[in-house]
């Protein structure tokens, strides 16, 4: 291959090191009206009283809207396919208050500072009503946080406050643990934590000269805000044009329909462009998290220490409203239970509402969750038996040709489909990882220092978009210089989507990289895709790109054939070759058709879509230092290997591992979002959310191992979520073995580390 | 946008500075970095001291006077004999960003007194002395002793108690804010201590260096913990362990 | 008040209200490389060089600016084509979503007129003020690395 899995400078790197005018906020709109939104003081509350009049009547305001200016229609801001399997659960302005941080009123000004102000000015009255923090105590309790939505066929019961249930059965689970040998049964959570893209979210509206709705937005779902605006504001979708410049980083945070139904409504309302910039404490309580999840998890191993039983419980925290509720956690079961084989399966999840921040899509999607649960379970395992941790991983492996078979059984807030390993590196990513880290050599290593080092592994699988559902159209068409225009929905939301697809166009159609011309996403301008989330870009979009390359590929080597009066030619460097050597370039091919013979324009259309979703995995090995006096943690090395199957582009497959790194460190480590009592976020700064600066950083290897997968273009398989699932739970395995102490509830706090060594009671 | 500031006024000495700190509103601005972040609403006049005050480190016979302008970063990149090397420690860790660093003068960080500058409380544990003019004219005073009138021109330190000084920090992360410090330094009158991180407030000390051990130590770790609240960095059990810990490892390195 | 500095070395001057940041300042005049990130000085997307020290355009007033040097990423920028640093980033992968890169490409040049060949350390501590999500900062400081080599190779004229 010649471009395919190799270093391609990305497509709008230049204009990305130049710093040029490509993201959302980069241009100036004349009359812009700024947005600013008032929030709920209180967790949990009805309005009784609210007054604008202040705010309305000072200089510069030009509209204040609460809920009594929206028609009540419910609907759900995440970014999923129609319909989307989240409960409809939210307005845009509520009546009901049900997190610090929902929505009271919106403010359109000419400043955003006289938008704040005024924000201040409305005065509003709540009735407190008591509030639920703990989703233990969610289920059946007597504060109903959604009561009145009856008819919503993705909300499970709202009059329990559960949100979502998703159970699975596959064989007898009891009868599987009466006759196991060993049965292990262990509790684990995950806590609130925030994509943190740096990049805020950033929303520009206005209508164009035809009077239509334009919404310059950093989304990684174009298609999904263009349909959910026209639904919540009753507005016609032909009349809405959605544009997606470049996207300062979403990571699941931009999957969601966050304040561009806010900015259209001013605009329609108002007729001026209008402009919406959360800061970075809005980021921190009013946009979204990853769901905090309590995992339980039942093993059952016989003699051979084979599995031959999981039970699964969930109890996932979806906070006030219920965006991705079900998915996430049907995603935590999915592909906790693909990973390793067990005849028999029982699973029990339920999505809570609490009065907290909202949770939504993060990167992993659910897989993190699980996986910190199931990687520590099985260290707990091996360590209880006296195994070794990899080799009682590749026991229980799926092997190729393996039916999968949670796969059929759940699928996105439906059943799924029938799913075949086809590929898989997870013992040679285990393999080469623990010759990377040194596994032999440095693991159980000695225990008397005041500082212990210890290394833990963790292993995991993701999927390739979701099958059955993600779809991905492109169009492409031919220039005279044998360049090619590429459209595509498809959202590169900064992880290199748009050259991974000009590659796999430019191997397909032989022709340099370069003359790929990549323009994504617009909604007027571009074929539909479902959007960037769940892996699926490379997968799903680039099985699109490949198949219109096909196509066009092909109507080259007819009209080529035809130019040359032949029946028997070949595509050959650029060139259409016939039988006798005679040949035309694809130049030429192109300017004839264009303007003087069999005149057309060479073109092609394709969309795919999958049943498949190959599982890439990943093997995630890290190297810590425990201080036994002070319970601190440094993360000294993380050795991250993944089977992606055929790589496309090696540097940015790289960059998607160690970019993931840490952030699942910071979930493990240091990055916690905090509420007081009364459910008022405690850390809305980055002075207090640590993430991880350039002198945090460990030392990170990272490597793939090489399959092919036969349903991906070129043998690809997804990259972006996958080394996600594995720093959290390795780090934690890995303190275990410094210093004895296993932490099963994140984050890892020094203090939890004392109280393993017992030397606090 | 820093709604309510009406004007940022240049004064050419620092008696000019003092007078205009008596309109309403009126702060004074040193490098900027803390005051344009939080944008208080009461303020309405900024007095810019940038150029007013001295950036050097002047080494006098027996102390090191430093100009209060200068920035973190000039105490990081100061080429120090080993002992000053703590310093630079300290301005690198009251925070991580280089940029800001550019930006926060010595003076500003002392004059915020936060609790969780290393810079703060290691001039504590040295017993940093501050020279402030105000209306009245020139003064020096403790750390403890300033009320925070009058403008931080420089401070100085004992050159003989920063040779035998020690700093020890926990953080989440090396680039975190610590919350917990514990400086220490020995004098002439024994050793010094302060501690501060997320705390309510300095817990400062003073005892002879043979008491610093076993009991001492214990009993200095209870009084210092009172400062320390039960948060997300830990229960003030794990705190009032933590801080013995770090006395302990400070009396090594002292 | 109107107030003179210079900006990417031509004189400027700005009319602007006391409390304008800089970086309102800047991107209001069209100099986007100058990026929103937190407003707080705790992120370093709005990253400058004041004085060829970088500094967080957000934490500073325009007023104070005055008689002082203030330069953005497009004060680096070539006509055409890209600088051997951009180069570094593009090819060793560095740039993701590509928000933070002005802010750490200026950081790099600030670092690079005292110290023309940083080790790693100085790259990292250069990189301390600038957060970035997307990389885990591996690529750009081997980008910096990397154009270590490429600058020594040229001056010992291969």
């Amino acid at each position: 291959m010649k471009v395919v899995g190799k270093n391609t400078v990305r497509v709008d790197g230049i204009a990305l090191a130049k710093g040029k005018a490509v993201f959302a906020d980069d241009l100036q709109l004349p009359d812009l009206l700024h947005l600013k939104l008032l929030y709920s003081p209180i967790a949990h509350g009805r309005i009784t009283h609210i007054d604008t009049t202040k705010a309305a009547a000072l200089p510069g305001v030009a509209v204040v809207l609460t809920h009594r200016d929206f028609p009540p229609h419910f609907y759900t801001t995440a970014g999923q396919g129609y319909p989307e399997p989240s409960p409809r659960d939210m307005l845009i302005l509520n009546p009901v208050m049900r997190y610090v941080g929902d929505k009271v009123a919106v403010v359109a000004a000419e400043t955003p500072e006289i938008a704040q102000q005024a924000a201040d000015l409305i005065e509003v009255q709540f009735e407190e009503l008591p509030a639920i923090f703990d989703p233990r105590d969610a289920i059946d309790n007597p504060v109903v946080i959604h009561g009145e939505i009856s008819d919503d066929p993705f909300l499970y019961d709202p009059r329990r406050n559960i949100a979502a249930r998703v159970t699975a059965d596959l064989g007898d689970v009891d009868e599987a643990f009466h006759n196991s040998v060993h049965v292990f049964e262990r509790e684990y959570s995950t806590p609130y934590v925030q994509h943190a893209h740096i990049e805020p979210h950033i929303t520009l509206t206005w209508l164009d000269d035809h009077e239509r709705l334009v919404i310059r937005t950093a989304t990684q779902v174009p298609f999904h805000v263009r349909r959910i605006v026209s639904e919540v504001l009753d507005f016609p979708l032909h009349r809405i044009r959605v544009i997606k410049p470049r996207i300062g980083g979403g990571f699941g945070g931009k999957q969601e329909i966050l304040n561009e139904e806010l900015c259209a409504a001013v605009t329609l309302k108002t007729g001026r462009p209008v402009r919406m910039e959360m800061t970075r404490r809005e980021e921190f309580f009013a946009a979204r998290s990853r769901h905090p999840e309590i995992v339980k998890l039942k093993i059952g191993l016989d003699a051979d220490l084979h599995i031959t039983a999981i039970d699964l419980k969930i109890l996932e925290n979806c906070g006030a409203y219920g965006p991705h509720a079900l998915t996430v956690m049907s995603v935590t079961a999915q592909k906790t239970l693909s990973l390793y084989k067990a005849p028999n399966i029982r699973l029990h999840a339920d999505a809570v509402y609490t009065n907290l921040p909202v949770a939504g899509a993060y990167r992993g999607y659910g897989a993190p969750q699980g996986f910190f649960a199931l990687e520590s379970m099985l260290d707990e395992i091996a360590a209880d038996l006296g195994v070794d941790p990899i080799e009682l991983r590749e026991k229980n492996l799926f092997s190729p040709g393996d039916e999968i078979p949670i796969a059929r059984i759940l699928g996105e807030g439906r059943e799924g489909y029938e799913m075949k390993l086809n590929t898989t590196g997870m013992t040679r990513c285990l393999q080469r990882g623990a010759e990377l880290i040194g596994w032999g050599e440095r693991r159980g290593s000695e225990k008397t220092a005041v500082c212990r080092r210890g290394v833990g592994v963790a292993a995991a699988c993701q999927g390739s978009g979701i099958p059955g559902i993600d779809m991905a159209a492109v169009f492409l068409k031919m220039n005279e210089d044998a360049s090619f225009n590429l459209q595509t929905g498809a959202t590169d939301l900064g992880t290199g989507a748009d050259t991974v697809l000009a590659q796999i166009a430019a191997e397909t159609l032989g022709v340099p990289v370069e003359r790929i011309i990549v323009y994504a996403a617009d909604t007027d301008l571009t074929p539909f895709d479902t959007g960037a989330y769940a892996s699926s870009t490379t997968f799903v979009s680039g099985g699109a790109v490949k198949k219109a390359a096909e196509k066009l590929r092909a109507k080259i080597l007819s009209q080529g054939k035809l130019l040359l009066n032949t029946r028997r030619a070949e595509i050959k460097d650029e060139f259409v070759v016939a039988e006798n050597g005679e040949k035309i370039s694809f130049g030429e091919i192109c300017s004839r058709s264009l303007y003087t013979d069999n005149q057309r324009q060479l073109m092609a259309t394709a969309s795919h879509m999958s049943y498949d979703s190959p599982p890439p995995f990943n093997a995630t090995f890290a190297e810590v230092t425990v201080d036994t006096e002070t319970g601190l943690v440094r993360v000294e090395k993380i050795v991250s290997v993944t089977d992606a199957g055929q790589v496309i582009n090696p540097p940015m497959a790289e960059g998607q591992v160690e970019g993931a790194i840490p952030q699942s460190l910071g979930m493990a480590l240091s990055e916690h979002m905090m509420f007081d009592k009364k459910g008022r976020p405690l850390v809305t700064t980055f002075h207090d959310y640590h993430i991880y600066t350039a002198l945090d950083m460990p030392e990170v290897v990272v490597e793939f191992i090489h399959t092919h997968e036969p349903t991906g273009p070129y043998g690809a398989k997804a990259v972006a979520e996958i080394p996600i699932d594995g720093p959290a739970p390795a780090v934690v395995n890995a303190i275990y073995d410094a210093c004895g102490v296993r932490i099963r509830n994140l984050p890892v706090t020094p203090e939890k580390i004392l109280r393993g060594l017992g030397k606090l009671k | 946008m820093w709604s309510s500031l009406e004007s940022i006024v240049k004064p050419k000495t620092i008696a000019e500075a003092l007078e205009f700190r008596q309109t309403a509103g009126a702060r004074f601005l040193a490098g900027g970095s803390y005051l344009v972040s939080e944008q208080d609403p009461m303020v309405t006049t900024l007095i810019d001291l940038n150029g007013l005050l001295e950036t050097d480190v002047r080494e006098e016979a027996a102390a090191l006077v430093f100009g209060a302008g200068l920035t973190l970063q000039s105490l990081v990149e100061f080429q120090w004999d080993t002992p000053g090397v703590i310093l630079a420690e300290a301005a690198r860790y009251s925070v991580s960003s280089k940029n800001i660093r550019n930006q926060r003068t010595l003076g500003g960080e002392i004059a915020r007194m936060r609790t969780d500058s290393e810079l703060c409380v290691l001039f504590h544990a040295l017993r940093g002395v501050l020279h402030i003019t105000g209306k009245a004219g020139s003064i020096k005073t403790s750390l403890e002793d300033w009320d925070g009138n009058g403008i931080l021109t420089h401070i100085e330190i004992s050159r003989k108690t920063l040779e035998h000084s020690a700093l020890e920090r926990y953080a989440l992360l090396p680039s975190a804010p610590a919350f917990m410090i514990v400086c220490g330094a020995k004098s002439t009158h024994g050793f010094n201590f302060c501690t501060g991180g997320r705390a309510r407030n300095y817990w400062t000390e003073t005892c002879a260096e043979k008491a610093f051990k076993g009991e001492a130590i214990r009993n200095f770790s209870e009084a210092a913990s009172e400062q320390f609240e039960s948060d997300r960095y830990g229960t003030r059990a794990y705190k009032k362990m933590l801080l013995k810990i770090a006395f302990d490892r400070l009396r090594e390195k002292l | 008040m109107k107030v003179h500095f210079i900006l990417n070395g031509k004189r400027h001057s700005a009319k602007t209200p006391p409390g304008e940041t800089l970086l309102e300042h800047l991107r209001k005049s069209g100099f986007y490389s100058v990026k929103h990130g937190c407003d707080e000085g705790s992120c370093g997307a709005c990253t400058v060089l004041i004085d060829g020290r970088a500094q967080n355009a957000c934490l500073i007033l325009v007023q104070t600016l005055a008689g002082k040097t203030v330069e953005t990423l497009e004060h680096f920028n070539l006509k055409q084509g890209v600088t051997p640093l951009q180069e570094a980033f593009l090819k060793t992968g560095a740039i993701q979503c590509g928000y933070c890169t002005p802010a750490m490409l200026l950081a790099l040049e600030a670092v690079k007129r005292t110290h023309p060949k940083p080790d790693i350390e100085t790259i990292r501590e250069a990189l301390s003020g600038v957060l970035c999500r997307c990389t885990g900062y591996v690529k750009p400081v081997a980008a910096a690395m990397h154009e270590n080599v490429t600058e020594g190779e040229e001056q010992t004229g291969d």
